[in-house]
């Protein structure tokens, strides 16, 4: 069954799914459009506010995953695309807390020069 | 003791000597001489043939890409026309020379040239000019797309600057051709792209790809403890083995990995999944049917990682558990490089699986910046003409037979006696 993706309505705008007002605070500062922009809000974040947002959405994965579970992938919209893009984020999150244990890759420049020009399908 | 012994039949040893390579340190000249750069473009880039990338991108009739081939400084345009021929050609307007095709990609079988409005059918042809009367016997059939050599192997796309060139797709590959046909390229209808710039020649590109002597060294985050162990700490290749100017590198992986305790994210993402290997997020019973070739970890080593494959000059494809990847390095100018990273997984199906990918792609990018970004700060070292030689070890084979293959073409009268 596909669950409902209730767009912004008029007059009182829904950021998120029913459930999950408590992520609520990570709205806009983590929602990247792609890959390559969810890279790059990581990068310029610091190491509190990194391990801070990985804490909080690790722990409600499982919910995020199982909310979305009957959904169309391709189209997502509204506040279902909005927290499967935070649960994306946490790809993202994943590389400063558990690989580097700081924002970016030891030794690498910032800006930087490589670009996920075509990121995995559905794009968002 | 015990653990050098192990290796010695793991790893083959003298893996230069073996391809009659000497093992003196290599000439720094090529990688900032503008002079030799010169005579790679007019020897190499323009005799040899150049892969674009996989037919996949064109994935029906009518569809097309455009790209710029910089060492030629020519804009192209490829298609798939109604009888499913793939061609290249310049895209250039023959009435004042503008770009006739503007977007990068898309489907169309007629193409119409946005400043007077010429227009020209996908497989070349000039159709329609505006007020033709008013030319001057303006021959038509003369004004077409001008095509380029285009040839396609195994799905590979590739095109030669030589009008008529002087060796097949065919015998260009030779041997190697021979070897990598039949691979089933698993998921190549889905492409993952990264794109970079950057401040280096294509060689040192080519190279930071080309040995895995550097990963305990830039990557211990990333694949460090993926791609070296106990046995083999400085992470010596498997296997190397030479045709001509094309080649093959088996690198060494530990079969022991597992993901670190603290891998939280990595864990939940794969609970419940049965796979390999962390590189890839590809279908199992797809990958099994291309590891079965038999050019794949040919040992059939429990030590495998992955193979690369290299199609001199700028093709490396990557063979590992998961499915196959490319580079692609385009030269610019003596210390200038467009490099290309072409990954291929299946379309998500699940949240899950859609998260997946979001971690390989993630730490894609971690590796990929590790990787390409000590090559700006090797271009300057090299240019700062501190040194004239580069130290190779045994594990660099790749550097030095590329080396020794840029030189020979450089050198080559014809491309019958540079591919010898
Ligand atoms: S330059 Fe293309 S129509 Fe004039
Ligand atoms: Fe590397």
């Amino acid at each position: 069954m596909v669950k409902s993706q209730a767009d912004d309505t008029l007059g009182e705008v829904i950021v998120l799914p029913e459930g999950f007002e408590d992520l609520l605070e990570f709205v806009p500062g983590w929602i990247g459009e792609t890959a390559q922009e969810r890279w790059d809000l990581r990068a310029a974040k610091s190491m509190d506010e990194i391990r801070y947002f990985y804490d909080r959405i690790l722990a409600r994965s499982n919910d995020i995953l199982a909310y979305l579970e009957g959904c169309e992938l391709s189209e997502l919209k509204g506040p279902c695309l909005r927290l499967f893009q935070l649960q994306l984020a946490l790809a993202q999150a994943a590389m400063s807390v558990e690989l580097h244990k700081q924002p970016r890759a030891i030794n690498s420049p910032w800006p930087h020069q490589v670009q996920i020009r075509l990121g995995p399908a559905p794009v968002y | 003791m015990n653990e050098t012994l192990q290796l010695e039949n793991i790893c083959t040893s003298n893996l230069t000597r073996r391809a009659g390579l000497d093992t003196g340190p290599v000439p720094a000249e090529p990688y900032r001489s503008r002079e030799y750069f010169e005579y790679e473009r007019e020897q190499i880039f323009k005799r040899a043939w150049l892969a674009l990338g996989r037919v996949e991108r064109l994935p029906e009739p009518g569809s097309f890409f455009t790209t710029t081939i910089e060492i030629w400084n020519a804009p192209i345009v490829v298609t798939r026309d109604r009888d499913n021929r793939i061609q290249a050609f310049y895209n250039v307007c023959p009435h004042r020379g503008n770009q006739v095709v503007l977007s990068g990609s898309g489907n169309a079988f007629r193409f119409a040239c946005n400043y007077h409005n010429w227009t020209f059918r996908n497989s070349g042809e000039l159709l329609g000019v505006p007020d033709q009367g008013n030319f001057f016997d303006l021959d038509k059939k003369a004004c077409g797309l001008v095509p380029i050599s285009t040839e396609v192997w195994e799905g590979w796309i590739f095109i030669n600057h030589q009008k008529t060139p002087e060796v097949s797709l065919e015998t260009f590959l030779g041997e190697f051709g021979k070897r990598f046909s039949g691979v089933k390229w698993v998921n190549a209808e889905k492409s993952i792209l990264l794109e970079a710039h950057l401040n280096a020649n294509w060689k040192v590109l080519a190279d930071a790809f080309s040995e895995t002597y550097h990963i305990p060294s830039i990557h211990p985050a990333t694949i460090g403890t993926t791609f070296a162990n106990a046995i083999n700490p400085h992470s010596r290749p498997l296997d190397a083995r030479f045709w001509g100017s094309h080649r093959q590198f088996s690198t060494f992986g530990n079969p022991a990995y597992s993901p670190p305790e603290d891998a939280k994210v990595e864990k939940m993402v794969y609970a419940g999944v049965e796979t390999g290997n962390v590189l890839a997020a590809a279908e199992m019973q797809a990958v099994t049917e291309y590891l079965a070739h038999p050019a794949i970890n040919e040992k059939r080593s429990d030590y495998w990682a992955l193979d690369i494959a290299v199609a001199f000059p700028g093709l490396h494809i990557n063979l590992s558990p998961g499915g196959f990847w490319s580079h692609r390095f385009w030269p610019i100018s003596v210390n200038r490089t467009r490099w290309e990273a072409e990954f291929h997984v299946a379309e998500a199906r699940t949240p899950r699986e859609r998260l997946q990918q979001e971690l390989f792609v993630a730490r894609l990018g971690e590796i990929l910046l590790e990787d390409v970004t000590n090559t700006e700060r090797t271009q300057i070292g090299i240019e700062s003409r501190a040194y004239d030689t580069m130290q190779l070890q045994d594990g660099e084979v790749q550097i030095r037979h590329n080396l020794h293959t840029v030189d020979k073409w450089v050198r080559a009268v014809t491309v019958k006696e540079a591919i010898a």
